[in-house]
């Protein structure tokens, strides 16, 4: 093999390796892998609407004598 | 304590929602809200192995929290104390619907079959087939290893408080927790 094709063989070789690297992660633990899942994992917006209604339907903490008093 | 699970995330409408909720609530449980339901989301997420009733159970979680953070007394850490109400809200929800099959035993011969794979490194391709690669894997783990490797994921939890949320000490999560590790290896690998 001539020197000129040898390099560009290697020059695809490493491109490809490159590549490679790029598209995996490797963890070592389950919990790595359960970290890359979260980090790519949001919270669906839809849930604090919902909660910000259930809250405004239940029943609201009733005052202190203190503060019954004095509100008068 | 090392960083958060998440905190290196951009999350989406994160700020917004925080705001929101300290339109309507205490300024404290829309930070709370903030702080910790992406945690609590991802847990019942994978306990529940469904988008849909994860984002009901996180809702319950909350407005559970929220009815009793009067009586929060500190005993514990905050994290904690949302934590414990969401296992036993999923744990309830499992219970009652009778949908999941469980591994209750591992035997040796699996134990010899799963050494080799749980020596090697976890590959994995950064795609969206993730989610249910990891999905395929905890459902196949008995209840108890699932629930460890869940909680010992979320690095702002001490071996000790992952034992106070699952009733043992933090050696006994240490044990446990090599053992959950063999065997969600060998699975994930199956899931390739």
């Amino acid at each position: 093999m001539n020197r000129r094709k040898l390099q560009h063989q290697q020059k695809v070789e490493q491109t490809s390796h490159v590549d490679q690297r790029r598209q995996t992660e490797v963890l070592t633990t389950a919990e790595e892998v359960l970290r890359a899942d979260a980090r790519q994992t949001a919270v669906p917006p839809a849930i604090a609407a919902r909660l910000k209604d259930s809250i405004a339907k239940e029943p609201r903490p009733r005052k202190g004598i203190l503060s019954r008093l004095f509100s008068r | 304590m090392a960083a958060d699970i998440c905190s290196d995330t951009p999350v989406e409408n994160e700020g917004a929602i925080a705001a929101r909720l300290a339109e309507w609530s205490s300024p404290e449980f829309g930070a709370i809200y903030e702080e910790h339901s992406r945690q609590i989301y991802y847990l019942a997420l994978r306990m529940l192995s469904d988008p849909a009733q994860a984002e009901d159970a996180t809702h319950d979680v909350f407005l559970k929290a929220w009815r009793s953070l009067r009586d929060f007394r500190g005993g514990s850490a905050l994290r904690t104390w949302l934590y414990r109400i969401a296992i036993n809200h999923c744990r309830n929800l499992i219970q009652s619907w009778h949908r999941r099959t469980m591994v209750t035993n591992v035997d040796d011969a699996f134990w010899e079959q799963s050494s080799a794979h749980a020596q090697t490194p976890l590959r994995v391709l950064e795609t969206a087939e993730l989610g249910e690669r990891i999905q395929k894997t905890l459902d196949r783990l008995p209840e108890e290893y699932r629930l460890l490797i869940l909680l010992v994921a979320d690095q702002q939890l001490s071996y000790e408080e992952i034992g106070e949320l699952t009733g043992q000490t933090g050696d006994a999560v240490r044990g446990k927790l090599h053992r959950a590790r063999k065997v969600f290896a060998s699975h994930f690998h199956q899931t390739e």
